[in-house]
């Protein structure tokens, strides 16, 4: 493997701007790893040589005339395919949308191409971002670069994969539980998604449109700071957008010191792994190294947040979900002659069984007589969870928890008890409910299988600066955010 | 909380989603154990919380109403499965 690709995205854009590589060049490294890695892996669903060579030539340009417009410019980049690209088919890892070219970018993809970002093309998720393991992708399951066997997490599984197995050093996912932030675990890379409203969702496939959130997958801390210093801006397409501060990258310090960091007590009972736990401690050592101060809490509701979040996130899902009618775009039955017969069967044939479940349940849960039990108390502890979240952070920056239960799953496991599968968001779906940043970072491999371990920090709302600094010191401090597996060697 | 049969057309009904057959008995069993779990949140006490309203995330609520041009109609009748003079096709509906 080429050098190069090993380094960061803020490195590769440094090499540019100093002239060690030319865009065209650096894009052709990436592509030929893609050619040699992807067919074992999948983390791409498509990719789009020819557009991004074009990119590529229009970023050297700029950067000859000492224009680049961002430190990223010429950096190449995977968006997941429920992020909406110009032209380049976007199916959300579903047969309903197979096909689909939507015509227009979206509000983060525009972002990116002003900075001079190279669009390498789409990657793998679960469909339409439901599931944990990229296994529910219509298009068949990626795999973990660090070991072939097991899944890379879900649902921004191919984003992960794609930055862990360096065919990109960036990539953008989406998070609804966890969706980021799990794989980025699972695949020993970091990931970031934002406060709710830091970037816009517009020409995000809607999944829950009161949790979804886009942000970076890449292999640093600063990446993921220069990345969402592109991405956070208010945008009137998208009522809850509000933007963010910014100068997220130029407040990374190198420091930890004085942080306090509380360590919540449920997050670290029954169901956690003996080996992840013992690296997530790890990690709260090392900000004490640091200068942090760790001090244990107690959190007493971080046991309703999974129930609650899939009575939420599936409600939603119902609802957004039902523009799926087989007349506007996307899969269409042939046969059916009345209209309410064309929707049931398109419906059907268009969506996977997992898709098909969270629709159901989300009907349930909104129907009448079942409202109240279920939506509406769902909606009262997400209530109780902002609250105590925001207590605790009144005494605490940050709070650190792992990122998953376990390391990777191996492929097939997960599939057959749904309910297991969600139970395994326990520690990502708080971040979601209460709108708040949150980063998952490698912190050492579990010892019985030498798979990486993540940890996860979760700031105040609109804090990314205080949350990447932290994570950012880590990674000066340490080299687990540089080790590689597998075929990520 | 049992969902029986009865229950889930209705649900395919009111989703407008057809299940095959086949498929029936295991999302039943599946639904079950997943709202089986969630009874759980009975044990939270939430009698004096507020349910989290959503529309509280909006920034300026609706935007001004000034018209703008909207996406061309070309381009997006470009992804129906099927349109006909500029529009959307579907079987006939009034007889």
């Amino acid at each position: 493997m080429e050098e190069i690709l090993c380094r960061s995205a803020l490195e590769q854009g440094e090499a540019l701007r100093r002239g060690e590589i030319t865009a065209p060049e650096l894009l052709r490294a990436h592509l030929k790893r893609i050619r040699e890695a992807d067919p074992e892996i999948h983390a791409f669903t498509l990719v789009d040589e020819a557009g991004a060579l074009a990119q590529a030539e229009a970023a050297q340009r700029a950067i000859e005339r000492g224009e680049a417009s961002s430190p990223l410019c010429g950096v190449p980049v995977a968006i997941k395919d429920n992020i909406c690209v110009r032209g380049m088919e976007t199916a959300c890892g579903s047969r309903m949308l197979e096909g689909y070219r939507p015509p227009y970018d979206a509000a983060a993809v525009e972002r990116l191409r002003a900075a001079g970002l190279v669009l390498l093309g789409h990657t793998n998720m679960d469909e339409f971002a439901m599931g944990s393991t990229t296994e529910t992708a219509a298009g068949g399951p990626t795999r973990n670069p660090w070991d072939a066997a097991r899944a890379p997490g879900g649902s921004s599984g191919g984003s992960a994969a794609a930055v862990s197995a360096r065919m990109a050093p960036l990539a953008l996912g989406s998070d609804t539980g966890g969706s980021i932030r799990q794989p980025a675990a699972f695949c020993g890379v970091t990931g970031l998604k934002p406060t709710y409203g830091a970037v816009s969702r517009w020409g995000l496939v809607a999944y829950a449109s009161s949790l979804d959130q886009i942000g970076p997958i890449a292999r640093t801390a600063a990446d993921c700071a220069a990345a969402f210093d592109l991405l956070c801006a208010r945008d009137a397409r998208d009522a809850t957008s509000r933007g963010g501060t910014g100068g997220t990258l130029a407040g990374l310090t190198g420091s930890a010191a004085g942080l306090r960091i509380g360590i919540p007590d449920e997050s670290f009972a029954e169901g956690l792994d003996e080996g992840v736990r013992a690296r997530v401690l790890g990690a709260a050592e090392i900000f004490q190294g640091l200068g942090a101060q760790v001090e244990r809490f107690s959190l007493p509701v971080a046991p309703y947040a999974v129930p609650a979040y899939y009575i939420l996130a599936c409600a939603e899902a119902s609802s957004n979900l039902s523009r799926y009618d087989g007349v506007k775009y996307g899969h269409r039955a042939e046969g059916p002659e009345d209209i309410v017969a064309l929707m049931r069967q398109s419906r059907m044939e268009g969506f996977g069984p997992e898709a098909r479940r969270r629709i159901l349940l989300g009907t349930f849960v909104l129907s009448q007589g079942y409202y109240e039990a279920y939506y509406l108390k769902a909606l009262r502890v997400r209530s109780r969870i902002r609250q105590e979240l925001e207590r605790a952070l009144t005494r605490f920056d940050l709070i650190l928890l792992p990122a998953a239960p376990s390391v990777a799953p191996r492929l097939g496991e997960s599939l057959s008890d749904p309910l297991q599968m969600y139970l395994s968001d326990v520690y990502t779906v708080t971040a979601n409910l209460a709108g708040l940043p949150c980063a998952s970072f490698p912190c050492g491999e579990e010892e019985q299988t030498g798979l990486p371990v993540g940890a996860q920090l979760l700031a105040r709302r609109d804090e990314e600066g205080l949350l990447l600094r932290a994570v950012d010191a880590f990674q000066r401090h340490t080299d687990y955010h540089l080790h590689r597996g597998g075929m990520a060697r | 909380m049992k969902i029986d049969s009865a229950m889930l057309e209705h649900l395919c009904e009111l989703a407008r989603l057809d299940l095959p057959q086949e498929e029936r008995g295991e999302v039943l069993e599946q639904l079950g154990k997943i709202l089986d779990y969630m009874e759980i949140l009975n044990r939270l006490d939430t009698e004096r919380v507020e349910p989290y309203d959503l529309a509280a995330e909006a920034v300026e609520g609706l935007r001004a109403d000034v018209p703008g041009p909207s996406m061309d109609r070309a381009a997006l009748l470009e992804n129906a499965p099927r349109a006909q003079d500029g529009a959307y096709q579907v079987p006939r509906t009034v007889e």
